[in-house]
């Protein structure tokens, strides 16, 4: 019993050790018991709050009948003549998180402009601009969209202008972070020539933001494809509209997959595509 | 010898490569992708009540109770009632982290079996293909699945742990992939049981990056169970769409009063807490 409470003792507080030459030395006190005792209370209290149980979840999910894979059985088998009346939402999709990207890219480099500690001396500007895009980010597209729905009429414009919104908070976000990173040595070296702020921008540190540029907004757009997949959902364009009646209606059913396919082909096209620009970028 | 230096730099300008073609290129392929993309987007002008609706979400945005016959900040933000914006939120952010725990303790054999230099090419072509496809389902659609498990947040919490399951095991595939096996060979040359190996050679090197992963990920998913319970699993989502579909502005603003704090808070925290791990503190 002593010796258990003497372990357990030790997880908490560190036995000092004594050396060959009989210094004694302290190991530093653990924090891991702590950060175990915490997540497991957090976990606790997170498993009442949700309902969860890992019996419930195992007994339903694999009851094949009222469970999941009732729904997934529904799903064939697949009708695959659908496809062709995929393509047209698929495109809607395409072209609404590439001009939303675009937008919101070209939007977010004045705002890195002035959200950057090194080009932008004022300190106000800068921890407004920052502010203003930590709050942009904290809300998800999808929010968003359903906002402009209820502005615009329904389809592919409030959900461009979503994904607009989106791309410009965190391309901002990236690229300030990123110019903070640069060096400006070339930069004030030609602001000391006599050039002005804009010719010097343009001049030293255009080269330079260019590719990091390119490459934040290739990567929202491969982002924006999967969230555009999804904006249908609230009336706000592209496949998800589909997709959601596909699941809503009995008979549809069996048009699922194939339009989950056309998603995963066309996100892993533009996935590969801009993997591939972004490489050859730097 | 001035001259000289300008000459050898102005040389040396000329010589650099001449990319204003490829650079055009680009331009073109982008400009006709944005016009064809125009193509999809009907203006059809602002809706009849559109201003309206402008006008008063950012009314109601700074002031909840602008509507004196329907004051929603006690009754909604200031309550510890199962359908007031508190409790939501707290359900929203169990939902993301038990969610985000499955998920990534779910992901660990899943990127142990899709890692190359474990299962080899085939293995990991196969692995990556079945974590792209769990990825791309939208997760929307794992909620409507699991909510045949069990309606409201507990649907929301499987959701959420497959779909970071894509996010989370193509990261950690990176780390494995990544793993320095030299100190496995220093450890053989103590004599190490491969126990000994997997406890002192493996699992130090991913702790931290496996960590730093869940943590980023559970900040993704805190905004999508905001936004789950718009197909009924769990978490503030349903309040939210339920109160715009009604145009209830009031209560749609004290849910983005609940979300917008509450994700900034965790997104600072997150990034504190990734950037200590990252220096290996």
């Amino acid at each position: 019993m002593k010796d258990l409470l003497q372990r357990l003792k030790a997880i908490f507080v560190p036995v000092p050790i004594t050396t060959d030459n009989d210094t004694v030395v302290v190991p530093p006190k653990p924090i891991m018991p702590y950060i175990l005792i915490g997540f497991v209370l957090f976990f606790y209290f997170a498993a009442r709050a949700t309902d969860f149980s890992i019996i419930t979840v195992i007994a339903r999910v694999f009851n094949f009948r009222l469970g999941p894979f009732g729904i997934v059985k529904r799903f064939f088998p697949v009708d695959w003549s659908y496809w062709p009346y995929v393509l047209d939402p698929i495109f809607e999709t395409i072209q609404m998180s590439f001009l939303g990207s675009l937008i919101g890219s070209l939007l977010a480099l004045p705002a890195a402009y002035f959200a950057s500690q090194n080009l932008t001396k004022n300190r106000y500007v800068v921890g407004a601009v920052r502010v203003m895009l930590s709050i942009f980010r904290t809300l998800p597209i999808l929010i968003y969209a359903s906002f402009f729905k209820l502005i615009f009429f329904l389809g592919a414009l409030p959900g461009t202008i979503a994904i607009a919104l989106f791309t410009f908070s965190i391309v901002s976000k990236m690229l300030y972070e990123r110019i903070e990173t640069l060096d400006l040595g070339a930069y004030h070296a030609i602001q000391s020539t006599g050039a002005s702020k804009i010719k010097a921008f343009i001049v030293a540190l255009m080269p330079a933001i260019y590719p990091i540029f390119y490459s934040l907004s290739l990567y929202a757009f491969e982002i924006n494809i999967r969230y555009a997949a999804i904006l249908g959902y609230v009336g706000a364009g592209g496949i998800g509209f589909d997709l959601d009646n596909a699941m809503k209606n009995l008979p549809q059913n069996n048009r699922t997959i194939v339009i989950l396919l056309f998603i995963f082909v066309t996100v892993v096209i533009i996935e590969n595509t801009s993997r591939y620009l972004r490489r050859r970028l730097g | 010898m001035n001259d000289q230096a300008s000459q050898s730099v102005l040389e040396t300008y000329r010589q650099a490569p001449v990319t204003i073609h490829r650079k055009l290129f680009a331009l073109a392929i982008v400009l006709a992708l944005a016009i064809w993309s125009f193509s999809a987007i009907s203006f059809q002008g602002v809706n009849q009540n559109g201003l309206q609706v402008v006008f008063n979400i950012i009314k109601f945005f700074f002031w909840p109770d602008s509507n004196p016959n329907n004051p929603v900040i006690a009754k909604y933000l200031f309550s510890w009632e199962k359908f007031a914006v508190p409790y939501l939120m707290y359900e929203t952010i169990m939902i993301a982290f038990i969610g985000t725990v499955l998920g990534a303790v779910i992901s660990i054999p899943f990127a142990f079996l899709s890692s190359k230099n474990i299962v080899g090419t085939v293995g990991s072509f196969i692995g990556s293909t079945v974590i792209t496809m769990i990825r791309t389902v939208p997760i929307f659609i794992w909620g409507i699945l699991f909510i045949r498990v069990q309606g409201g947040p507990l649907a929301g919490v499987l959701a959420i742990s497959v779909s970071s399951i894509g996010m989370i095991s193509k990261l950690y595939i990176e780390v494995i992939e990544d793993i320095d096996t030299g100190i496995l060979e220093a450890l053989d040359s103590t004599g190490a049981t491969t126990l000994q190996k997997i406890r002192f050679g493996i699992i130090p090197q991913l702790t931290a990056s496996f960590l730093s992963t869940a943590i980023y990920r559970f900040e993704i998913n805190v905004k999508n169970a905001t936004i789950l319970g718009m197909v009924g699993a769990g978490g503030i989502g349903f309040t939210l769409i339920d109160a715009l579909g009604s145009f209830n502005f009031g209560i749609v603003a004290v849910c983005l009063w609940g979300i917008i704090p509450v994700v900034f808070l965790i997104e600072f925290i997150s990034t504190r807490l990734r950037a200590r791990l990252t220096t290996g503190e």
